[in-house]
């Protein structure tokens, strides 16, 4: 009997040992690769591999998910271009494809969570996803990564609610799109998440897990080998990006590409899809609406497994097409319908929101009729560096504005007639064409009008600040401009406001005053930070 | 030959033999592909 034992161990010891093996040395080849791996965003054997995921989440990098939007390689603010393929102090890490919704990025952090050292993810929403029969089953089980629903149904860190309803979800969608793949599913789901005692199944699932999981660590360590290094010179610091340039160049870029339609729709894609059948797709989406979908269930269990996880999101709120909506005829009203519903989800479970619905008429904010362009990209990349660099807080209020500056005449020499005098009219209205870049205020429009009136003295300056929107649940809360900061309290009627004494010239304080980052803490400890641009009138 | 009869007669030698052919049956399953996906065509329309 104890020769037999012995002899059943020969053959299972000199497989484990070979396993085992062949695990490290994948494991180790990968580990070798992962930075010319940054940027392979279109990659099977990237996407689908823990452990290299988990070895580029270790580097200065924001994991951003999305779908088809990621393989938009317009224009200099797509990821890729901006930071060099990683040479960077900063990288986003895109993951996803043509097809993958809420559901899958729901099933894919869960597996990747616990191996984002900063804690964070950027979801890019498609207006798109949000159809009355939401994913497609094909398109689903086209994007099913088995290895992803392993990671996430042994996460020991999310409810089993949570789990059985992100189960149940998949389960129904494979088993009319891929019955083999939803066999193993089932069976994942019995002996992990049912913890089944069955030991047939529980070595079948052993068996079987052992055999993907190594033949996935070899094909992403073979493919990494093949890599090279696309990184180009030179290094890029994120924080010296500027913008505004990149904006300019990007509208230049779309002008260049968008010269034979009305739609500001780039030239090929036009050619391709909609040139032939324009005049037919007139009022040809006429009640057709993103208002009910089962994809707003998808995204929830997305934020819910955020919430366990402890992961902070930020939702992007890609707008529709406006001028190409409008000529199909699609219901705009459930446009807005849809937007508020996201915002209501992201308030719901705290998430971040990078709000676009006001682009929906800017030229080259798509590069087609759903994809970013070149000026969305730019918009994004802004956003989701501010993002990575407020650490422990949640942006809230995203969104638009412009700035005016306002020269007046002075009124009075002293502090309180000189905020009455500042809010008496004014003339010379110049507009300052200080457009912002990826704004993080409020959806209804955060706007702060800076009211500055010399006092008697000269070189004495009194600058008050009104808040014109309403910031609700909000307290502490300051604004920071120019190197100046006010306290801001509510008045009467709930606007913020604050008034401070400079000792300055009211030219040097204008001169200073451009945009501006408003301060607070939020719901639930949560702290805001909204960019406020800034609308300046000077009383002289 | 006596050196080769020597290993085959062994009595551990059938266990090690099984587990070569384990290993071997792993290696050949690793190159194998089980993705019963359907295809799907991502339309950008």
């Amino acid at each position: 009997m104890k020769k037999l034992l012995i002899g059943i161990l020969i053959p299972v010891v000199m497989f484990g040992a070979v396993v085992l093996g062949l695990n490290v040395n994948y494991a180790a080849r990968i580990r070798q690769n992962a930075g010319k791996m940054l940027y392979e965003n279109n990659s099977k054997e990237r996407n689908n591999s823990i452990t290299a995921l988990k070895e580029i989440y270790q580097a200065d990098a924001m994991p951003v998910f999305g779908s088809s939007e990621l393989f938009s390689m317009f224009g200099p603010g797509y990821p890729s271009n901006l930071f060099h393929y990683g040479n960077s102090d900063f990288n986003m890490i895109l993951y996803g494809q043509g097809g993958m919704q809420s559901l899958e990025h729901a099933i894919a952090l869960a597996a990747l969570a616990d191996h984002m050292p900063d804690g964070k993810v950027v979801l890019i929403v498609s207006p798109q996803w949000f159809t009355v029969d939401s994913v497609s089953p094909d398109a689903f089980a086209s994007c099913f990564s088995e290895r992803m629903y392993k990671g996430f149904v042994t996460n020991p860190h999310i409810s089993y609610d949570t789990k059985r309803w992100i189960a149940d979800r998949a389960e129904a969608i494979l088993k009319e799109a891929d019955p083999a793949q939803y066999d193993r599913v089932c069976l994942y789901d019995q002996v992990y998440l049912e913890k089944s005692v069955d030991p047939a199944k529980f070595l079948n699932v052993v068996g079987w897990d052992m055999l993907q999981d190594t033949q996935t660590k070899r094909k992403t360590a073979i493919w990494g080998e093949t890599l090279e290094n696309t990184a180009t010179e030179p290094a890029v610091k994120a924080a010296e990006i500027d913008y505004a340039e990149l904006l300019k160049q990007s509208q230049v870029e779309g002008e260049a590409a968008c010269t034979n339609n009305r739609f500001y729709i780039e030239d090929s894609y036009y050619d391709l899809y909609i040139a032939s059948k324009v005049e037919l797709m007139e009022n040809s989406s006429e009640g057709v609406s993103y208002q009910e979908s089962p994809e707003y269930w998808d995204l929830e269990l997305f934020l819910k497994v955020c919430k366990e996880t402890g992961i902070q999101p930020l939702i992007v709120n890609v707008p529709v097409h406006g001028s190409w909506y409008d000529y199909i005829g699609f219901d705009r009203e459930g446009c807005r319908v849809y937007y508020q519903k996201i915002r209501d989800l992201c308030r719901t479970y705290d998430a971040a929101i990078l709000d676009f619905s006001e682009k929906e008429y800017e030229p080259y904010f798509l590069k087609d009729i759903m994809h970013l362009g070149w000026k969305g990209w730019v918009y994004l990349d802004e956003g989701v560096y501010r993002f990575s660099q407020n650490p422990g807080t949640v942006i809230e209020y995203p969104f638009t504005l412009h700035a005016t500056v306002e020269v007046g005449e002075a009124e009075t020499g002293n502090e309180t007639a000189t905020e009455t005098g500042a809010e008496a009219e004014n003339e010379a209205t110049q507009e300052a064409g200080l457009e912002a870049g990826t704004e993080v205020t409020q959806e209804a429009g955060l706007e702060a009008v800076t009211e500055v009136g010399t006092e008697a003295a000269p070189g004495k300056t009194t600058v008050s600040v009104h808040i014109t929107d309403h910031l609700s649940d909000v307290q502490n809360v300051f604004l920071e401009t120019g190197g100046y900061r006010w306290e801001l309290t509510e008045d009467e009627e709930g606007f913020l406001c604050g008034s401070i004494s400079i000792e300055e010239d009211a030219d040097a304080v204008l001169a200073k005053l451009q945009e501006g980052i408003l301060h607070g803490d939020g719901r639930f400890g949560a702290g805001v930070n909204a960019k406020v641009e800034i609308n300046v009138e000077e009383s002289k | 030959m006596k050196q080769l009869e020597k290993i085959v007669t062994n009595p551990w030698f059938k266990w090690v033999l099984a587990g070569l052919m384990l290993i071997a049956i792993f290696i050949y399953l690793l190159n194998a592909d089980f993705s019963s996906a359907p295809e799907f065509i991502y339309n950008q329309f």
